[in-house]
């Protein structure tokens, strides 16, 4: 029963939060500027295929193509583009599997991992460092407790992520299909929906990070500097960790790093079939362990 | 505890670790059904004291008993407690009825019965019209109504309202406080205000705090004395030297045309003031005014003045 009770005020403040973004704008902007954000770095990429294509086309004494996509069947075998999706995945062990994908469905996975977490974590800043300001906050934590609270808080900005994700996927494939050559378009759209879950639970700690940080301050300017610094931080701690563990000083120390900086589960995110699902439940563990570092803070303060 | 709607009992706060004392073992009790006036100058610990009921501060020395309930749980106390929290701002972009039908949900309440709640308050706050407007296109008062029709939702069984008749034009505080005084006896109501006008009118038990510690508090009657204390307001100076022949047990002051007539306990006071005008009328002093009790301002001022 208390459970029960728990998750409703959980959905009913998860919904007030969806509402208020949108009636913020806040959610709108999170979308316009993220969808923006993948419809320029698709283009930029696609235009980079183009560039690698040509270069093919050179080496075979071929003509370059047009439109950037018009050789994918000639790309896909090149050692420059190998190199290049090798890199963006960061394993050779499923390489193959994944140049199994369209190309964009690659880059659409790539640029979430790479885009996503500065925006879930500038969002969700925002969601209660503002109210705690502003006091608004008591409203609803005289009906509820404070870990339903930061519960609700959480939902929602993960629910304004899915709809920041599925928003790029549309425009990812609008600019990728209007800019390349004529491509498998269902094949492409059912990449994406199998792939959107993926760049959602990769943004989970990400929102974490957001929330963590807005527990801390009452300002949402120094909760939104916190967040994407720690966003910077675990960039930072991820490459110094993959350095370190090639080293057999720092190695056991390097381990721990990359099993808690959730950049290092980035890689099983790609794996084929259903294998990205333990990195996606180690991603949603990450998230709540993040929160629940603000939560510590957040529940025995004055609001 | 029976018969208690709040209970603080030795309550100590300060907002920082090394910062002064803002309740200093603060005892103060409001019972069951009363309306309760909750009296004191700026920084006296009013809004401290409320915060701590409400939950939102967590007192460092002391017990905090609400509805019987030891402390504040947002769980056992849902639907049971509401409180005006001041300077609390509402959600702007959304409408009144959304806003208080989603603290109506969290309350406990079903759909269907958070949206008739929603409008139910929003009548009893003479908003029923604005109800579908954004927050942010409602004047000051407005908001403020909203804000006090916020912690009426669900009819709970204690409200805390801090200074709820702050900004408000004298037609929407008298409506206001109508309807708040319509739930006498219904529920129990903790009202602070600085308008100690207002309160009298609308209170029954005082609660007097200053620097954190409660000065006064009781029966608002018991009070302002208002069963033994008589104040005239005369056309001409008090003939003081007669009525203290007359009535030898009661104690006369006077302040050229101001009297102040203080019975012993036990003296039935109607019977010595149809004495008093009997005196007056024999020396042709015309009454101005006559007053039943001191009033909670010049009570308040005198404790507050007696203790600082």
């Amino acid at each position: 029963m208390a459970l029960w009770a728990s998750l409703r005020d959980v959905l009913h403040i998860a919904g007030f939060e969806l509402l208020r973004a949108l009636r913020t704008w806040q959610a709108v902007a999170l979308v316009a500027v993220y969808g923006l954000a993948t419809a320029w770095s698709t283009y930029i990429f696609v235009n980079v295929l183009g560039a690698i294509e040509n270069e093919v086309a050179r080496n075979l004494g071929l003509v370059p193509a047009e439109h950037p996509g018009a050789m994918l069947d000639r790309l896909v075998t090149s050692a420059s583009f190998r190199d290049l999706v090798e890199g963006m995945i960061g394993s050779a062990s499923i390489l193959d599997d994944v140049l199994s994908w369209p190309v964009l469905a690659i880059f659409y996975l790539w640029i979430g991992i790479g885009l996503l977490p500065l925006f879930a974590a500038s969002s969700s800043a925002d969601a209660l460092a503002g109210d705690v300001y502003s006091r608004a906050v008591r409203f609803q934590l005289l009906r509820t407790g404070r870990a339903e609270l930061v519960a609700g808080r959480f939902v929602g900005q993960a629910v304004l992520s899915i709809l920041a994700v599925s928003v790029s996927a549309v425009v990812l494939f609008g600019v990728g299909t209007w800019a390349m050559a004529p491509q498998e378009d269902l094949a492409l759209a059912l990449a994406l929906v199998s792939i959107t879950p993926r760049v959602w639970f990769f943004g989970l700690p990400f929102i974490g990070m957001g929330l963590a940080a807005s527990q801390l301050t009452v300002s949402s300017a120094w909760a939104r500097v916190l967040a994407l610094g720690a966003v910077a931080g675990t960039w930072i701690a991820y490459g110094v960790a993959r350095w370190a563990s090639s080293t057999d000083r720092y190695a056991v120390l390097s381990d721990v790093v990359l099993q808690a900086v959730p950049q290092a589960w980035a890689a099983g995110l790609w794996q084929p079939g259903i294998g990205w699902l333990p990195s996606a439940l180690v991603c949603s563990c990450l998230a709540v362990v993040i929160v629940l570092g603000g939560f510590l803070v957040f529940s025995r303060r004055n609001l | 505890m029976s018969g208690a709607a709040l209970e603080l009992h030795e309550v100590c706060f300060r907002y920082s670790r090394r910062g002064p004392l803002v309740l200093d073992s603060l005892r103060m009790r409001v019972p069951t059904g009363a309306i309760c006036a909750f009296v004191g100058e700026n920084g006296a610990g009013k809004t401290t004291a409320m915060s701590l009921v409400g939950g939102f501060l967590q007192p460092r020395e002391g017990a905090v008993h609400i509805l019987g309930e030891e402390g504040f749980d947002a769980f056992r106390l849902k639907g049971r407690l509401g409180v005006l929290p001041q300077d609390a701002e509402l959600p702007l972009r959304h409408s009144a009825t959304q806003f208080l039908r989603h603290l109506g949900r969290l309350q406990g309440l079903g759909r269907k019965a958070a949206a008739v709640e929603a409008d139910r308050v929003l009548e009893v706050v003479s908003l029923a019209d604005r109800g579908r407007s954004r927050i942010a296109s409602l004047s000051h008062g407005m908001r403020r109504r909203v804000a006090v029709a916020s912690a009426l939702v669900g009819d709970p069984e204690l409200v805390l309202l801090d200074e709820p008749l702050a900004g408000l034009d004298p037609s929407q505080a008298g409506g206001l406080r109508a309807a708040l005084g319509a739930a006498a006896g219904r529920r129990t109501l903790i009202v602070s205000s600085h308008n100690l006008h207002d309160l009298e009118r609308l209170c029954d038990w005082v609660v007097m705090i200053d620097k954190g510690r409660c000065v006064r508090q009781g029966a608002l009657h018991e009070v302002v004395h208002t069963t033994r204390v008589i104040r005239w307001e005369l056309a001409s100076e008090a003939p003081l030297e007669a009525l203290r022949a007359a009535l030898p047990d009661h104690d006369f002051r006077g302040d050229n045309t101001a009297l102040e007539q203080r019975a012993p306990d036990g003296v039935d006071l109607d019977e010595a003031s149809l004495e008093v005008m009997r005196i007056l009328s024999a020396r042709g002093i015309a009454v101005r005014g006559v007053r039943r009790g001191a009033a909670l301002e010049d009570t308040f001022l005198a404790e507050v003045g007696s203790k600082g």
